[in-house]
C-alpha cells in the first residue's frame, strides 16, 4: 500500500516538472527538466527547518501531516471504488489544510492566502454539480458503480460532457501557476505557503503531488472509465498537458473574478441539472 | 528532535504500513485496516525520514564568525 502512495507521489511530482515545462515552452522559455519538481522536494527536505515564532505550532506542523495523510485515504479511496461523497469531503478537508496552513504561520502574506483561500471555496460549487449531473445519470454515488455504467453505456465525458467541463475547472482552480491560483499568487510571497520550509514544505509537496494524482485519476475513472494502469496513466498525462495550455496563456484572475467565473459556471450547470431532471424525470 | 528519534519513528511509521500491506495481502488483516493504517503512517514516513537527513549530526564544521 506504501507502495503504491510512492508511486503516486512520484507521478505526481513528474507531473508538476511537466507541467511547469510545458508552460515554459508554451511561453516560448525553455523552462525546468520535467524532473525539477522531485528535486525540489528532496532539496526542501534537506533545507534547514525551524517553526516560526509567532506560528501556532501544532497546527503549523499539524497541516503538513493532514495534507498528505487526506490524499492519502483519497487515492485509497478511488483504488477501492468508494464513495464519491467522501472524495468530496477530502476535497473539502484540503480546503481547512489551505486555511490552516496560512493562519498559523503568523505572517501576514500566509493570512492574505489563507483568506484568499476563504474566498475561493466557489470552486467547490461546481465539483458538487457534478456530483449531482453524475448520480442523476448512474443513480449511485458508488465509484465502482460508476465505472461499471460507464462499461455499459459509455463514457460520461460524452454522456454529460457539461459535468466534465465542470470538473476539468475544479482540476484547474487546484493547479499551480492557474488562473485561480490566487492563494499563491507572487503579490503575496507564497501566499499561505510563504512560512513552510525545509521540512514541511517538503512534505507539502509530497501532499499536492498526491492531491495532482488524485484529481487527474479521478477525472480519468469518473468520466472515461476503467482502464488498465498505462493507458490511465497516459489519459491523465494528456489532461494535465491540456490544463498546462489553459495555465500558460490565461493571466491570473483577481480573487472576485475567480469567485465570478466558478459561480457562473456553476449556474450555467444547475441550469443543465434543471433541464436534464425535466427529461429524464 | 534528535536524528535517532526521528530515525525510529520514521522507520517504526514505514515500517507499520508496510506490514499492514503485506498482512493484509495475505489475508490476515481486512484490506480497510491496512488502507487507514497507511493513511496514518505515510505522512509520520515521509515526515520523521526527512527530518532525520535534515537533523545535524553535531559533527559539523565551526562557522567562521569573523575576527
Amino acid at each position: 500500500m506504501i507502495e503504491y502512495l510512492l508511486f503516486a507521489t512520484f507521478i505526481g511530482l513528474l507531473f508538476h516538472g511537466i507541467h511547469r515545462k510545458v508552460i515554459a515552452r508554451v511561453q516560448g522559455r525553455p523552462g525546468p527538466p520535467i524532473w525539477q519538481e522531485i528535486l525540489h522536494t528532496l532539496k526542501f527536505s534537506f533545507k534547514e527547518t525551524w517553526i516560526p515564532k509567532t506560528a501556532s505550532q501544532t497546527l503549523f506542523v499539524a497541516v503538513v501531516f493532514v495534507a498528505i495523510g487526506i490524499w492519502s485515504g483519497a487515492l485509497f479511496i478511488l483504488l477501492s471504488g468508494g464513495s464519491l461523497l467522501l472524495l468530496f469531503a477530502v476535497y473539502l478537508l484540503h480546503k481547512i489544510v489551505e486555511h490552516g496552513m496560512g493562519l498559523s504561520s503568523g505572517s501576514p502574506y500566509g493570512k492574505f492566502g489563507a483568506i484568499r483561500s476563504v474566498i475561493s471555496a466557489a470552486s467547490e460549487l461546481p465539483l458538487l454539480a457534478t456530483v449531482a449531473v453524475i448520480y442523476l445519470f448512474t443513480g449511485s454515488l458508488s465509484i465502482a458503480d460508476i465505472a461499471a455504467y460507464q462499461q455499459v453505456h459509455g463514457p460520461l465525458l460524452i454522456l454529460a460532457f457539461p459535468a466534465a467541463a465542470a470538473m476539468y475547472l475544479v482540476i484547474l482552480s487546484k493547479m499551480h501557476y492557474g488562473p485561480f491560483s490566487i492563494i499563491e499568487a507572487k503579490e503575496i510571497v507564497s501566499g499561505n505557503m510563504t512560512e513552510h520550509f525545509g521540512v514541511w514544505r517538503a512534505g507539502l509537496e509530497v501532499g499536492f503531488a498526491l492531491k495532482t494524482y488524485v484529481l487527474l485519476y479521478a477525472f480519468v475513472l469518473l468520466f472515461i472509465g476503467p482502464l488498465p494502469l498505462g493507458l490511465a496513466l497516459l489519459l491523465m498525462l494528456l489532461v494535465l498537458i491540456s490544463l498546462s495550455f489553459v495555465c500558460a496563456v490565461t493571466p491570473m484572475l483577481s480573487p472576485y473574478d475567480t469567485v465570478t467565473i466558478q459561480s457562473l459556471v456553476t449556474g450555467a450547470l444547475v441550469i443543465y441539472i434543471i433541464v436534464l431532471g425535466v427529461v429524464m424525470g | 528532535m534528535k536524528k535517532q528519534t526521528a530515525l525510529i519513528a520514521g522507520l517504526a511509521a514505514g515500517g507499520i504500513g508496510v506490514a499492514a500491506g503485506i498482512l493484509a495481502a495475505a489475508g490476515y488483516l481486512p484490506v480497510w485496516a491496512a488502507e487507514i493504517l497507511a493513511v496514518v503512517t505515510f505522512p509520520a514516513f515521509v515526515i520523521f525520514i526527512a527530518l532525520w537527513w535534515n537533523a545535524k549530526s553535531g559533527e559539523e564544521d565551526i562557522p567562521f564568525i569573523g575576527y
